[in-house]
């Protein structure tokens, strides 16, 4: 424990002493090693100027208070944190909360509302496995070569089934001339509701 | 004007309830038996931890009894009646003159918080991956079974996309809250989040020593997540719970008070029903527990603190759920996709260490994490010039991202999927706690530097 008063210079001696200690001599190799590994790595040189615009301010200030260091920290910090999209967000919906606050809660409280998010053609299947009272249907190649889609379709119509055995199929409408044999029940603007019995 | 009321009086049924779930546990356990009121902290202080824990029994009551409609009264009813144990405490605590949840500016902040965070979870529907694909997937689908054992559809095929192993605490407390209006839509059930998020704003305050490094802890808290605290995504919250953990060990070390102990644990845990990267964290907060033992050698007697009976009963309880989860999924045969310590993922791991993924994956990484590193090395150079006594547990928590961040890598190195495609989709979410890590070490620094007076500590 170093002592908290007496002899100046015996104060300066341990204050010295106590600067090479053994976690002073750690934290200088990692800053180091650091040092090292941003002139070695692979963005480096927007990075490296960053840093040394920090180290410079940090030298400046290594007389002044330790408050002041969370300049060069809150400059880092906001490099980083990407406010730009999530500010917007919160300004967006803060707008819309403020000046159409009924139809705000109101959208909140109203079943199956919010789908307007999904591509056209999942609203539209949606649509019309709603309509047709389907438990369980299957979709044609193209939606299942999609990824995105296939996805979306299988959790937007949940609890309704999506089943390879089941005659009632969902397509779009460019792939109806695959489909000949089947009869037309239903159809959207882009999807269409067959059954190939 | 009725949709409102309603609104609002689901969002103060669902904080009484859940945290009258975590006061009933926490009053169980501590505040009865022989060593009743022998505790030197009111357990009321852990208000945000009663919130977290009472998040894990809602989830555990509902996964014991499996149906929704049959739990939700269950638990209202043992809500209902913690709540009120709560309040009983809190008002003899007022009475003796014991400031347990201070007013003024803490109040202001901590509701404007929940309001900012409130109108965005309101008003903007799930529209992410993870949330519609996953999450609130999942949701919908113990929402349409009205249970969440294997009736839900776990094992069906067509599923197969959604990862029906991971946690399911929030779809299960979505779920309970469209069964409580009785429909689903892309908004309700991201009332969820708003839960989760809760308890936030007060561990925030208790950092509160100085206003400037209060701002900047809560800066560094929110701002990295920033919209994925109501997207949907469970990366933000498991980021800023991750960091609380290392906070609350921080402080632990020093006080080596139950309190921030259990603040530790009660943290640690939730995250494991957060996502599946919990069972990492988990296992990197062990260690860590470990190295501290070993490396602070502390006297036994300071040891006995995680072998006492309630301590020991609170973590069995805040663990029960998940291995009560993890017993289903085994019994259906319910298997994670990365397929983690099969031959396949092993010699995967083998090869990728030779061919150059692992040089793009510590690109990829250190391009996650390089700002967070230099914030962290500037501070570490200015305590240094000024010769500022750097604490012990400074290193200690560092070791908690950088441990957590060895294995993640590990675990893209072991991925079956391009790991291209795998790192571009998710390696920004997966090291975002690894950059809050790193945030929280430079705070620590901070703030021993604000409050040291030129002696090191004992």
């Amino acid at each position: 424990m170093r002592a908290a008063g007496g002899n100046h210079l015996k104060e300066n001696k341990l204050s010295i002493q106590r600067f090479w200690g053994y976690r002073d001599i750690l934290v200088t190799a990692i800053f180091i090693l650091a040092l090292i590994l941003l002139f070695t790595a692979f963005y480096l040189f927007a990075f490296v100027l960053i840093f040394l615009f920090c180290l410079i301010l940090v030298l400046l200030f290594r007389k002044k208070s330790l408050k002041l260091l969370f300049i060069p920290i809150t400059v880092l910090f906001l490099l980083s944190a990407g406010m730009n999209q999530a500010f917007s967000a919160l300004v967006d919906t803060s707008q819309e909360l403020v000046f159409h606050s009924q139809e705000s809660i109101k959208t909140y409280l109203i079943p199956n509302s919010g789908i307007e998010v999904l591509p056209d053609e999942v609203q539209q299947v949606i649509h019309l496995a709603g309509k047709n009272h389907l438990k369980s249907f299957s979709l044609s190649e193209k939606f299942r070569q999609d990824e995105t889609l296939y996805q979306r379709v299988s959790e937007s119509v949940w609890p309704k089934r999506i089943y390879d055995q089941s005659l009632y199929k969902m397509i779009l409408k460019e792939e109806l001339i695959h489909y000949a044999g089947c009869s037309l029940i239903d159809e959207d603007q882009k999807v269409l509701l067959i059954n190939c019995d | 004007m009725t949709e409102i009321l309603l609104f609002f009086a689901t969002v103060l049924l669902g904080v009484i309830e859940i945290s009258g779930l975590g006061g009933l546990f926490f009053w169980l356990l501590f505040n009865t038996g022989k060593k009743r009121n022998a505790h030197p902290y009111d357990w009321i202080d852990l208000f945000p931890e009663m919130l977290l824990t009472g998040l894990i029994i809602n989830y555990g009551l509902t996964l014991a009894v499996n149906k929704i409609t049959v739990s939700l009264p269950i638990l209202m009813i043992l809500g209902t009646i913690g709540f009120a144990l709560f309040l009983r405490e809190w008002f003899k605590t007022w009475q003796s003159g014991h400031q347990c949840i201070k007013f003024k500016m803490n109040q202001v902040f901590i509701i404007a918080s929940l309001i900012i965070i409130l109108i965005p979870i309101m008003l903007l529907p799930l529209r992410e991956w993870d949330a519609r694909s996953i999450w609130f997937f999942h949701a919908k689908m113990i929402y349409s079974a009205n249970s969440i054992g294997v009736n839900a559809g776990w094992l069906e095929p067509q599923i197969a996309f959604s990862h029906p192993d991971y946690p399911n605490l929030i779809p299960a407390l979505a779920a309970q809250i469209t069964t409580l209006f009785g429909f689903w839509n892309e908004y309700l059930p991201k009332l969820s989040l708003f839960f989760v998020f809760f308890p936030i704003p007060f561990m925030l305050f208790r950092y509160k020593h100085h206003l400037v490094n209060f701002i900047f802890l809560t800066l560094i808290m929110l701002l990295p997540a920033n919209a994925l605290l109501w997207s949907g995504y469970m990366d933000g919250y498991f980021a800023i719970y991750f960091a609380f953990s290392i906070l609350f060990f921080s402080r632990f070390i020093i006080s080596l008070k139950e309190v921030d102990l259990i603040s530790f644990a009660v943290c640690l845990i939730f995250l494991l029903y957060l996502k599946n990267e919990g069972m990492l964290t988990l296992i990197c907060g062990v260690l860590l527990v470990v190295v501290y033992l070993f490396t602070f050698k502390r006297p036994l007697r300071d040891l006995k603190i995680f072998t006492r009976f309630p301590f020991i009963s609170f973590m069995a309880g805040l663990l029960f759920p998940i291995i009560y989860w993890s017993g289903l999924k085994a019994s259906w045969n319910l298997q994670n996709d990365l397929q983690l310590g099969s031959f396949e993922s092993i010699k995967l791991f083998i090869e990728r260490l030779q061919d150059g993924t692992l040089r793009l994956l510590l690109k990829q990484a250190f391009f996650q994490i390089c700002f967070a590193l230099m914030a962290l090395l500037v501070i570490l150079l200015f305590v240094q010039i000024k010769k500022i006594y750097i604490p012990k547990q400074f290193f200690l928590v560092l070791l908690f991202p950088f441990l957590y961040a060895l294995g993640i890598i590990s675990v893209y190195l072991l991925t079956p999927y391009d790991i291209v495609w795998h790192l571009t989709t998710s390696i920004s979410r997966t090291f975002l706690a690894v950059n809050y890590g790193f945030w929280i070490a430079g705070y620590i620094l901070i703030e021993n530097g604000l409050n040291w007076s030129g002696t090191e500590e004992l």
